[in-house]
C-alpha cells in the first residue's frame, strides 16, 4: 500500500493512500480536530458520514474541511482549528 | 463528462436501492448515469474498503462496470431545480464544480444517516453516532477507541456491536431502549421474514459468547469528561424514556457509539419541490410517493429510506418497482414483496420507537444544536420569554439549525422539544421548515465567483 506523508500540526506523519484525515487522527490518539467558536469546546467526528460538520479542521491553508470525508493526500498539511480557523 | 440528453435515466445515490434501481434498468437496455457521493458504491449499507470482498458477494455492488452505465462517484449535488418535468442538478465532482445536467427521469435513493438524540455531554470527542463509528470500522479499519460503550436503540446496534468486538476492542455493555417483551405482539411479523429472526439470534449468540452484557429499557443519558468522553451515565428508562433516578450508575469506557434509529436525508428532494410527509411510525419527515415509488412530481421517483425508514432488504425491492414503473416492467410480484417487508419495517420501528421523554434528560446547559452551540437553556427562554411556539420560531430566535449541518443532526430534536416544552405535538410544518435548503452541500463562494460552470 502506497505511504503517504502528511503534515499535522508541524509534525510530519505516514499515512497510507484511502486513509481519511479522521482515520489517521484517531490512529494518533488525536480526537478533537478543533474548538467551537462560541465555548471554545473540542470537537471531533461525530456522524463520521459528512453530515454533521462536527470533525471541521483546517487542510492545506483551506478552514472548515470535513475530516470523516477527506482523503489523505501527499504532503497533505493539516491543522487542528481554534473556532472559525485562520485562514492562511 | 460526456454531454448527455434529457432522456437517460438519473438515479442518484449508490446504496441498495439505488444500485438495485440501476441493475432492473441496465437489464431492460436503458442507459443509466449514477451518482453517488461515496468513493466506492453501496451506500452506508454496503460500505467497504479497498480490500472488500463484498462486491463479489453482491452483484448490485458491480452494476458500475456495466457499459450502459455512466457511473459519477465522490459526486455531491449542490442545487437541484424541477421546471416542466426536467430536473436540474448542479454537480460538485471531487470538490471541484461540473456543468449542470439534466432528466426526465430522476430516481432519487439517497437513504438516510443516525438519528441522534441530545443528552449532556453528547458533544464530546469520543462520542459518535453508531453508524459513524460502523462507517469507520468498514470503511476504514479504524476503531473509534478501546473501550466503548454501545447504546441507543434499534437492531442496527447488534452488528453495530459485533463489528468492534471482531475488531479487537472491549465493548463495555450494550444498552437498548426498548425490551424484549415488545416483540411477543409482533411476532406475526416474523412469519414471511423468517431470516430476519436467523440473523438476530447469531448476533445475540456472538455477544453472549463475547460475554457483553445487553442492557434493556435503558439508555445512556449523559456522557462525561474533560476534553474526550471518560464515562457515561447509564438509567433505566420506563416506557416513556423517563429516567428511572435510583438506577442511574457510571460506565468508565473511552468512546460512546450511540443511535436511536435513522433520519432520512431528503435534502435533494425538498430542494427539487417533492412533496413530503410525516412518517407516523417514528414521526420522521419523509418523501410522499404512491404505489408506483413516483413523488408527487411526475418522473421522478424515490425509493429506500427516503420514502420510510425500512431497512436495505425492503430499499432493494422499492429501488427495482421504481426502475419496473420506468421501463415499463411488470411490478406484481415485487408489490406482494413490498407489502411482506413493509409490514416486518412497521414492527420494528413500533418496537424500536423513540418516546418524547427524552426531553428530559438535559440540563440547562445542554447544547441541542451543535454547529451553533444553542442550549437547553437559550431554546427554553426563546419558548418561554420570547413566545416561540414553532420550529421556525427557535431558529430566527435561537439560531438552532442554521448551521452548518443545516438542521440535519438536530431538526428533529428540536421540533419535538419545541412541541413538548409548548404542549402540543409536533407539526408537519415543524419539520418541513429544517427541511428544504437551497443549497444542498454547502460549496465555497470562491467556486462560484470563478464561475467555473463552463
Amino acid at each position: 500500500m502506497t505511504q503517504i506523508r502528511v503534515i499535522l500540526n508541524g509534525v510530519s506523519l505516514t499515512s497510507r493512500e484511502g486513509q481519511s484525515v479522521g482515520a489517521l487522527l484517531l490512529e494518533h490518539e488525536q480526537r478533537a480536530t478543533r474548538t467551537t467558536r462560541q465555548n471554545a469546546r473540542p470537537r471531533g467526528m461525530f456522524c463520521g458520514i459528512g453530515i454533521c460538520f462536527d470533525c471541521l479542521i483546517t487542510i492545506n491553508g483551506i478552514t472548515n474541511q470535513r475530516a470523516c470525508v477527506t482523503n489523505v493526500e501527499e504532503g497533505m498539511t493539516l491543522e487542528t482549528q481554534i473556532g472559525s480557523g485562520t485562514i492562511a | 463528462m460526456n454531454a448527455i440528453s434529457t432522456e437517460q435515466i438519473i438515479v442518484v445515490g449508490g446504496g441498495p436501492a439505488g444500485l438495485a434501481a440501476v441493475m432492473s434498468l441496465v437489464r431492460t437496455g436503458a442507459r443509466v448515469l449514477l451518482i453517488d457521493a461515496g468513493e466506492r458504491p453501496g451506500g452506508q449499507y454496503w460500505r467497504h474498503n479497498a480490500e472488500s470482498s463484498l462486491a463479489s458477494k453482491h452483484e448490485e455492488l458491480q452494476v458500475i462496470a456495466h457499459p450502459n452505465v455512466e457511473y459519477l462517484a465522490k459526486t455531491n449535488v449542490w442545487a437541484a431545480t424541477y421546471r416542466n418535468g426536467v430536473s436540474t442538478l448542479h454537480l460538485l465532482i471531487d470538490g471541484k464544480l461540473e456543468r449542470e445536467i439534466r432528466t426526465r427521469t430522476l430516481i432519487l435513493t439517497t437513504g438516510a444517516y443516525d438519528r441522534s438524540l441530545p443528552f449532556p455531554g453528547w458533544d464530546l470527542p469520543g462520542v459518535m453516532t453508531a453508524g459513524g463509528v460502523q462507517a469507520l470500522l468498514k470503511g476504514q479499519k479504524s476503531l473509534v477507541g478501546k473501550e466503548i460503550v454501545v447504546a441507543g436503540t434499534g437492531p442496527f446496534l447488534l452488528p453495530v456491536a459485533i463489528g468492534l468486538i471482531m475488531a479487537g476492542a472491549k465493548v463495555k455493555a450494550i444498552v437498548e431502549a426498548s425490551r424484549p417483551t415488545a416483540w411477543f405482539t409482533k411476532l406475526g411479523a416474523l412469519r414471511h421474514n423468517g431470516g430476519k429472526l436467523n440473523d438476530f439470534v447469531t448476533f445475540q449468540k456472538i455477544i453472549f459468547n463475547a460475554k457483553v452484557k445487553i442492557h434493556y429499557g435503558s439508555a445512556i443519558v449523559a456522557a462525561q469528561g474533560s476534553d474526550c468522553v471518560e464515562q457515561v451515565t447509564l438509567a433505566k428508562i420506563d416506557r416513556k424514556f423517563s429516567i428511572k433516578p435510583e438506577s442511574v450508575r457510571q460506565i468508565a469506557c473511552d468512546s460512546l457509539a450511540v443511535g436511536w434509529g435513522f433520519t432520512p436525508d431528503l435534502s435533494l428532494a425538498t430542494a427539487l419541490g417533492c412533496a413530503t410527509r410525516m412518517d407516523p411510525r417514528d414521526g420522521s419527515l419523509v418523501i410522499q410517493v404512491d404505489e408506483r415509488q413516483e413523488t408527487s412530481l411526475p418522473g421522478i421517483y424515490a425509493a429506500g429510506e427516503i420514502t420510510g425508514i425500512g431497512g436495505s432488504a425492503l430499499a432493494l425491492t422499492e429501488g427495482r418497482i421504481a426502475a419496473a414503473n420506468v421501463s415499463g416492467s411488470q411490478t406484481e410480484e415485487l408489490l406482494r414483496l413490498r407489502v411482506k417487508q413493509q409490514i416486518f419495517a412497521n414492527a420494528l420501528l413500533d418496537i424500536y420507537r423513540v418516546k418524547n421523554g427524552w426531553t428530559t434528560w438535559q440540563d440547562e446547559t445542554t447544547v441541542l444544536c451543535r454547529c451553533e452551540e444553542v442550549s437547553v437553556g437559550e431554546l427554553r427562554n426563546a419558548i418561554v420569554d420570547l413566545g416561540v411556539s414553532d420550529l421556525r420560531g427557535a431558529k430566527l430566535l435561537t439560531r438552532a439549525g442554521m448551521g452548518m449541518c443545516q438542521g440535519r443532526v438536530c431538526g428533529q430534536s428540536v421540533a419535538e422539544f419545541v412541541a413538548k416544552e409548548s404542549g402540543r405535538q409536533v407539526a408537519l410544518s415543524d419539520l418541513q421548515g429544517s427541511a428544504k435548503r437551497p443549497v444542498i452541500n454547502p460549496i465555497p463562494l470562491g467556486l462560484l465567483a470563478n464561475g467555473a460552470e463552463r
